[in-house]
């Protein structure tokens, strides 16, 4: 008998197509949820049979088009329940979700998705209950045919979809991209899932990922999750942890990269819903500092949206990855304790997401705070072993002044810490409160007015000059006495004067309007940094040197070698060179090579 | 001594763009000394890019200056930058209008320039029509706003134009801004479920949605973007002012403890945003959510040492901090307003602690 018009099925044939999916190819992952959900549902009846998910490409004759069946041998649908799914879906064309929530709802959203692809829907069904076979027929346009088919005697249970493309769909039907999207969607569910096209054959899901029984707690599976890793993902992984979570009903792994990588990175983890594929780049379930890992994992109770494509934000996708957060963790922390060479290993992998967490986490922090390799200037060491000398934790946490400090720190026997990477300052603070050990936070200026003063009372004079020596370039001097000897003089620049020399730069080359600005952000900075806009370069009274120009008279070679210790003080300190002080160089250089000669070869002089 | 490239790789491993700030400096420096302007303009670009989204819009503009100098006085050399110093150009074309300290008349200068070198290049005005709607809405011109937003609407997107994702964003932000809290849940859930995402968004979006949703008692949807939004948006010094919004969600549902913990969290780095129009926010955001509490209750927090009025007893009283914040956020405000002769940052201001005090006073003070 042939029923039309009953239900407009335009308007969620419209949604599903346009609206809801990233991507067309969805409709082999909801036909294959059709089926297994209809199988399942056999199963739970109480029937014994061989479950079958069969994909039947049928190749055009001439000038046609490819066909595809899709047969299951699931509990089928009576007439009655093919009434009942239209219905639902008229009933739900504007929530998706609502309609989803039934069997024979999603069996219908499913089904009608398919005219993403197809201009014409088939269905001939046959009920496990009995009565005879119902054949479907639905066009694109929303209107459909139903007819009751002479029945049969034996007639087997099950489900066949048939499908045919268009002319702009035709690549949806192609043998090796079927197989492929049969593969991705299907790669674990419980059915097999075969494909064929009268030529080729294939059993999609013959072989299970290990990876699933290793979550199970099958300690002989992480060799095959390493293999497999290697083989499917083209991935080296570094270690495998076992994920599992009540919360969510979790089970999977995380493969630990062995490359670094970065917050802002693209996480992308495989994340099967029941069984069947929800995304490759599921972005909402794991805590955003596991970007180290990459996760396959099977969830059983969360929520998805309308679109199957990601989980919605509720209580129980929070608790989940509360859940996965602590996993992980532990993990780590396990590593801390047992296994110090491949938390080594790790660290040195990444260190970014660790240390991250490490602020986060205080627990986490006092297993690994002492396993954390800082540069410093006595060379590379762990906070362990920095900790082991007595004093004060001393950093820097200005790349700049960490290299004009270095120079002396060492001399000392102080070991600064130079804490510009990232996290290394929020680290070191973090320690000091939590361990109560004292933190020194140094910067350049006062470490070198810490240096030990040299009584300038007869050194009034000296001053004088060699601050003139220096009057164009903004930097006083002072007399001081530090360790090593043999460094002539520090100079010390504050991140404040470098500002201005960047505005300077850009003056340089900037146009009108663009002088503006910088003259207004000169002169926000003058008024700020008045106390420190001098560059200091502090002679040092311990090298010989300096001692011999205490007692220089000439002034013109007095002048260049003061200007000449500023200059190497900048290279020492690996100040930047800037145009003035190029010049310097070459004006000075040049003296004393003229200098030079004059008192070796007086009668040669140009 | 570290290599330029050293440098430079260095600051590609830091973690966020801020990280990599010190270590550009450095190689930008390194590179003047060497007198290598390619390396100096590559390394500027990074520095502009980072500097700009670690929240250091000074540094970005200097290095920018300096980039469109060269460029222009080096247009052989560096003509197949043209593209990318426009859109730098746009990065802070949007931040000068953020910094009080520009006068008005300079800030057209800009935007002239800017449509110079863009109709040069041979791109289309999609983006300055933008801009000119963000001022007029800064201003609170709601006329000349609504103007610049038909405007922009009518005019294509050429290679200029933010991304798809941002200019959905900025649509919504338009209707909200208006009070039209339909029309902003309905563009703010579309943008959300179909997973469009670029660096502002969906972070910005969810805070977006806040006000419309609770405007239109769908506040099981308004928790939800809150706690999604919270999640993506905390302690990233960016989005101070949508951690504003997140605070004044939880003020006004009357959830002052857990307002209070990201207060507290975030007032360090907020405390140091260089932006001032984020920093306005946050402090007017401040002054609200104190002056909600019963003045004379005195409540325990950990805060900052950098604090103004830190206490080592880490006791507060709501009074006082509820005046602190409102003359911070008032001295903000009145720069703003000299800058554009017009009340609006006072006005909404007031607006917003003078619902907050209504509302303590209602609470039986």
């Amino acid at each position: 008998m042939e029923h039309a018009f009953k239900v407009d099925l335009r308007g969620i044939i419209d949604l599903l197509s346009n609206h809801l999916y990233s991507d067309p190819s969805v409709f082999v992952r909801e036909l294959l949820q059709n089926g297994v959900d209809a199988i399942t549902a056999r199963h739970n009846r109480g029937d014994t049979f061989e479950p079958e998910i069969t994909v039947r490409l049928v190749l055009p004759e001439q000038d046609g088009l490819p066909m595809l069946e899709f047969q299951d041998n699931g509990i089928g649908l009576s007439e009655a329940e093919v009434h009942e799914f239209l219905a639902t879906i008229g009933r739900s064309s504007k929530r998706i979700s609502e309609a989803r929530d039934t069997f024979l709802g999603q069996f219908g959203i499913g089904l009608l998705s398919c005219f993403m692809v197809s201009g014409e829907i088939e269905l001939v069904t046959q009920s496990a209950d009995g009565g005879p076979p119902v054949r479907w027929l639905a066009q694109a346009d929303g209107t459909y045919t139903l007819e009751v088919l002479p029945q049969a005697d034996a007639a087997q249970p099950g489900t066949t979809v048939r499908l045919r493309a268009r002319e702009d769909t035709d690549f949806y039907f192609d043998y090796d991209e079927l197989s492929s999207a049969l593969a991705n969607y299907g790669a674990i569910l419980p059915y097999p899932v075969q494909i064929s096209d009268g030529q080729q054959f294939q059993h999609v899901n013959a072989v299970t990922p290990p990876w699933l029984a290793y979550a199970d707690g099958d300690p002989a599976a992480k060799e095959a999750v390493l293999t497999y890793a290697r083989e499917k993902l083209r991935l080296e992984a570094v270690d495998v942890i076992a994920l599992r979570s009540e919360e969510g009903g979790i089970r999977g792994v995380a493969l630990v990269l062995p490359y670094s990588t970065q917050a802002s990175s693209h996480q992308w983890h495989q994340v099967y819903l029941k069984r069947m594929l929800l995304g490759s780049d599921v972005r909402n379930l794991l805590p955003d500092w596991a970007f180290f890992v990459r996760c396959l994992l099977n969830v059983d109770s969360l929520h998805p949206t309308a679109s199957r494509e990601s989980f919605y934000e509720d209580d129980a996708l929070t608790a989940a990855r509360t859940s996965l957060d602590t996993q992980l963790r532990l993990y780590i922390e396990h590593l801390a304790l047992h296994d110090a060479p491949r938390l080594d290993a790790l660290i040195a992998l990444h260190h970014l997401p660790i240390k991250a967490l490490a602020i986060d986490n205080d627990e986490f922090f006092r297993l690994l705070a002492p396993a954390f390799e800082f540069e410093t200037s006595t060379g590379r060491l762990k906070l362990g072993r920095y900790l082991d000398q007595s004093g004060p934790i001393r950093m820097v946490t200005n790349l700049d002044q960490f290299r004009q400090i270095a120079q002396v720190a060492s001399a000392y026997g102080h070991s600064v810490i130079n804490a510009v990477y990232t996290y290394d300052a929020p680290l070191l603070r973090k320690y000091s409160s939590l361990m109560g050990r004292e933190l020194e936070e140094v910067d350049a200026q006062s470490y070198a007015l810490s240096l030990e003063d040299v009584l300038t009372g007869g050194l009034d004079d000296f001053l004088a000059r060699a601050d003139a020596a220096l009057a164009t370039l903004d930097c006083q001097v002072s007399v001081k006495r530090f360790e090593p000897a043999d460094l002539p003089a520090l100079l010390i620049v504050t991140e404040e004067l470098r500002q201005l020399g960047d505005i300077e730069a850009a003056r340089e080359v900037a146009d009108e309007l663009f002088s503006e600005f910088l003259d207004d952000y000169e002169a926000e900075y003058e008024a700020e940094y008045e106390r420190v806009r001098l560059a200091r370069l502090h002679l040092n009274l311990n090298n010989p040197l300096v001692q011999d120009l205490l007692h220089l008279h000439d002034s013109a070679v007095f002048t260049r070698l003061i200007q000449m210790l500023y200059v190497q003080a900048h290279l020492l300190g690996h100040h930047p060179l800037r145009g003035q002080e190029l010049k310097l160089l070459g004006e000075g250089l040049g003296d004393m090579m003229r200098w030079g000669i004059r008192a070796t070869h007086p009668s040669t002089l140009n | 001594m570290q290599t330029f490239e050293e440098l430079m790789a260095l600051a590609e491993q830091q973690d966020p763009p801020e990280g990599a700030i010190p270590f550009l400096e450095q190689a930008v420096r390194l590179a003047d000394t060497q007198q290598n302007r390619s390396a100096a303009f590559r390394a500027r670009k990074e520095l502009v890019q980072a500097a700009s989204f670690g929240g250091f819009p000074d540094k970005a503009l200097i290095h920018f200056a300096w980039l469109l100098g060269t460029f222009d006085r080096h247009r052989a050399e560096f003509q197949g930058q043209s593209y990318m110093m426009l859109w730098m150009y746009k990065w802070i074309l949007s931040s000068a209008a953020e910094n009080p300290a520009f006068p008005l008349p300079r800030l057209k200068k800009l935007e002239a320039d800017f449509e110079r070198r863009t109709r040069e290049y041979g791109s289309g005005a999609h983006y300055l029509a933008y801009h000119r709607l963000m001022l007029a809405k800064q201003i609170g011109d709601q006329e000349q706003a609504q103007a610049a937003f038909l405007a922009w609407r009518s005019l294509p997107r050429d290679g200029l134009s933010d991304c798809e994702a941002c200019e959905q964003n900025k649509v919504m932000g338009y209707y909200a801004w208006r009070g039209n809290h339909q029309a902003a849940a309905q563009l703010g859930q579309d943008i959300i479920s179909r997973g469009m995402s670029c660096h502002n968004v969906p972070t910005v979006t969810h805070a977006n949605l806040l006000r419309p949703l609770t405007a239109l008692g769908r506040h099981e949807e308004a928790r939800h973007a809150h706690t999604e939004g919270l999640r993506l948006a905390r302690l990233d010094r960016h989005f101070i002012d949508t951690i504003a919004d997140h605070l004044r969600y939880l003020t006004a549902q009357g959830q002052h403890r857990q307002a209070l913990g990201v207060w507290s969290e975030h007032l360090g780095l907020a405390l140091g945003v260089r932006n001032l129009v984020d920093r306005f926010e946050f402090l007017a955001a401040s002054a609200a959510l104190w002056a909600g509490l019963p003045e004379t209750e005195a409540v325990t927090l950990t805060l900052p040492r950098t604090f103004a009025l830190f206490r080592t007893d880490q006791t507060y009283l709501p009074g006082r901090l509820a005046d602190y914040f409102r003359q911070e956020a008032a001295a903000l405000a009145r720069r703003f307003d000299e800058r554009n002769g017009t009340g609006q940052f006072m006005w909404r201001l007031r607006q917003e602690t003078e619902v907050e005090l209504a509302g303590r006073q209602r609470a039986g003070e």
